[in-house]
């Protein structure tokens, strides 16, 4: 449990079970099965197309799945409406009321539950500066920015206290710089609200900075949760390892000899405690784990990418193509002879299939089903 | 620069002749109605007339004054549009948002009704209104015009319905609106436009229907349009009273589609999803 003020008897916990989903012949979402704890700020991180917006659209009530149920704090809400279910939404385009106010937007939520008058101008003055925009309530939607159209979206989803904080992609429509400092804005809003947050996103630095877990789609399918230190440090499957980190993890064809491991022609040592009888893996090592030496295995710079505070690097040993980050800045000419260690216990393995293999004995499971 | 300059001109040129095709009749009537029937057909023609509006105050009061018939076209035409809004609306909505299967052939039969010609459906209609007892009464009318305004209607608001993101109302359900409230606080307010175009449209048809007025209505539901047949005898054409009729028959639709111009013109959604944001 990573949230600190876990109480037991707070409200939020959203349970997936068994959920399908199928547009026309596509299977969107298949045998999804997922725990949100209460007061978590939990990511759906995944490629375009693999059904993530799906299963946050299926807790907000928009779509109803095939098979499976919802449940929110252990009622089945499958086929309760949208609005009894107490969770509200920040939409990728905002979806902003273009013909009321800022105030309007904020205050509709308040007024479809007959809310008094005076009671709804507290409490959307105070949703407003709490995101920053109480200056800008007498504004239509088409007269702020970006940025601001996106804050009040936030308020009027946070106005209404909601047990459920449900959002898709919020942050795409933004420009770099603002949305890092709306990124910790929102984590920030979040702990103070005490409110589960469930986040829809493709962008893995996002879900890794703001998340205290999150589930991993791909196909239709979950394929790993965990905290982010748990996803990013031991990936379940080759395909994750490949889609997590900038750059992602270097995955190489190796074969498992009786004491070494074989790549690209070079041998390395084998770390202890690798399961028996698997001749070709697949290796995987981060481009950060690769260090650069006096002595280790031969490799030829192809091309440099300075990053400012670091260098990514794109060698190749002895065939194969590795992407490997120096934090010694310097250039790195093409062609270079070069030197690279790696540390045995940062090597990942999986097996043909992609599964991970795992060398330290007595470790955990990877994927924690709930 | 000269080249610009032509073009712009070329430009102004077509558009006073096209101007000029649209109002000529409309100017022409006007001054007709000011002159007395005797120089009307002075020949000649003379353009120095004393003007006079006996004309208009004989249309309005005289014995064969139109105010009957305004009435009968004011109640035929507000009857229809209202009618016909009632039900276009939710079906257009319905027709752009939900998932149903018979969407496309339905919008197809809906468009097909307009390729009918109306004057091949007078012959049946009066033989089933006959059997119907609904010759001659507004009701009858009525039913005759909501028939042809309502697929219009609904074929023209839809693409209106249409063009408001789902979201938008998907936003309108998580807040808790139901799904009437988010059409009414949320939908509707978007298309107000285009409600205003299809009301002028629907007002403008009934409003100058004379087919199936003049075959159905017969001689108790006169709406202006017939009632033009007031100044025309078999002996003489009253041409300055019937151009007076005629400027008084127009005035409402003016005024209408004066009145809706800034509704129709104004498009709201701008600004409120991204793409579509700042102007």
């Amino acid at each position: 449990m990573t949230t600190p003020k876990s109480r037991e008897n707070r409200l939020g916990e959203v349970a997936l079970r068994g959920i399908g989903k199928r547009f026309g012949g596509f299977q969107a979402l298949d045998g999804i099965d997922l725990v949100i704890r209460p007061g978590e700020f939990f990511s759906l991180l995944g490629p375009s197309g693999s059904g993530k917006t799906t299963t946050l659209r299926i807790i907000a009530g928009l779509e109803v799945p095939d098979s499976g149920a919802v449940y929110v704090d252990g009622r089945d809400v499958t086929h309760v409406s949208p609005g009894d279910r107490d969770a509200a939404m920040v939409f990728q385009s905002y979806a902003l009321y273009p013909h009321m106010s800022v105030r309007g937007n904020i205050a509709f939520p308040l007024r479809m539950v007959n809310t008094k008058r005076e009671e709804i101008e507290r409490q959307v003055q105070q949703a407003a500066e709490r995101v920053g925009i109480g200056h800008l309530l007498d504004r239509r939607p088409g007269q702020l920015s970006g940025g601001q159209q996106q804050r009040c979206a936030l308020a009027r989803a946070l106005v209404r206290s909601p047990r459920l904080f449900l959002l898709d992609e919020p942050l795409s429509n933004l420009d770099a710089r603002l949305r890092m400092q709306t990124r910790t804005e929102l984590k920030q809003l979040q702990r103070a609200l005490d409110v589960t947050a469930i986040y829809v996103t493709h962008d893995q630095e996002e879900a890794m900075s703001l998340s205290d877990r999150m589930a991993i789609f791909m196909d239709g399918r979950i394929v790993q949760t965990g905290t982010p230190e748990e996803v990013f440090g031991r990936p379940a499957t080759a395909s994750i390892a490949g889609f997590l980190g900038s750059p992602p993890m270097n995955l190489l064809e190796a074969k498992l000899l009786p004491d070494a491991i074989e790549v690209a022609g070079q041998l390395l040592p084998l770390p202890p405690g690798l399961p028996a009888g698997q001749q070709v893996v697949t290796l995987g090592v981060r481009p950060g784990d690769i260090a650069f030496g006096a002595t280790g295995l031969p490799a030829t710079v192809e091309l440099s990418e300075l990053l400012g505070d670091s260098v990514i690097v794109d060698l190749r040993l002895g065939g194969v193509a590795v992407k490997a980050r120096s934090y010694q800045v310097r250039r790195f000419a093409e062609g270079e002879a070069v030197h690279l260690q790696i540390d045995p216990a940062k090597l990942h393995f999986f097996s043909p299939t992609g599964q991970r293999l795992d060398p330290h004995p007595g470790a955990g499971h990877a994927t924690d089903g709930d | 620069m000269i080249g610009r300059l032509a073009g712009r001109l070329a430009g102004a040129a077509t558009l006073i002749v096209f101007l000029g095709c649209w109002t000529f009749p409309v100017v022409w009537g006007a001054v007709t109605s000011l002159k007395t029937e005797r120089d009307v057909l002075a020949y000649p023609p003379i353009a120095a007339f004393a003007p006079t509006l006996a004309n208009y105050a004989d249309v309005l009061q005289g014995s064969n004054s139109i105010l009957p018939n305004l009435k009968s076209s004011a109640i035929l035409t507000v009857a229809t549009t209202l009618i016909t809004m009632a039900f276009a609306v939710p079906a257009a909505y319905a027709l752009a948002r939900l998932r149903l299967r018979a969407r496309r052939p339905l919008g197809f039969y809906i468009l097909a009704t307009q390729m009918l010609p109306p004057i091949g459906l007078v012959i049946p209609y009066f033989l089933i209104f006959s059997q119907l007892s609904l010759l001659n009464t507004y009701s009858g009318l009525i039913v005759v015009y909501v028939s042809f305004s309502l697929p219009f209607a609904i074929w023209m608001l839809v693409s209106y319905f249409e063009e408001i993101p789902r979201e938008m109302e998907e936003a309108a359900l998580i807040d808790r609106a139901s799904r009437f409230r988010a059409m009414w606080y949320i939908i509707l307010p978007q298309v107000g436009g285009g409600i205003s175009v299809a009301l002028v449209f629907v007002f403008l048809n009934a409003w100058n229907e004379f087919l199936f007025a003049v075959v159905l209505g017969g001689r108790t539901v006169r709406p202006v349009t017939v009632a033009m047949f007031n100044f025309i005898s078999l002996e003489q054409t009253q041409w300055a009273r019937v151009s007076a009729a005629a400027l008084i028959a127009m005035a409402p639709v003016i005024l209408l589609g004066v009145l809706a111009q800034r509704h129709i013109v104004k498009g709201l959604t701008f600004g409120a999803v991204k793409g579509v944001s700042r102007q």
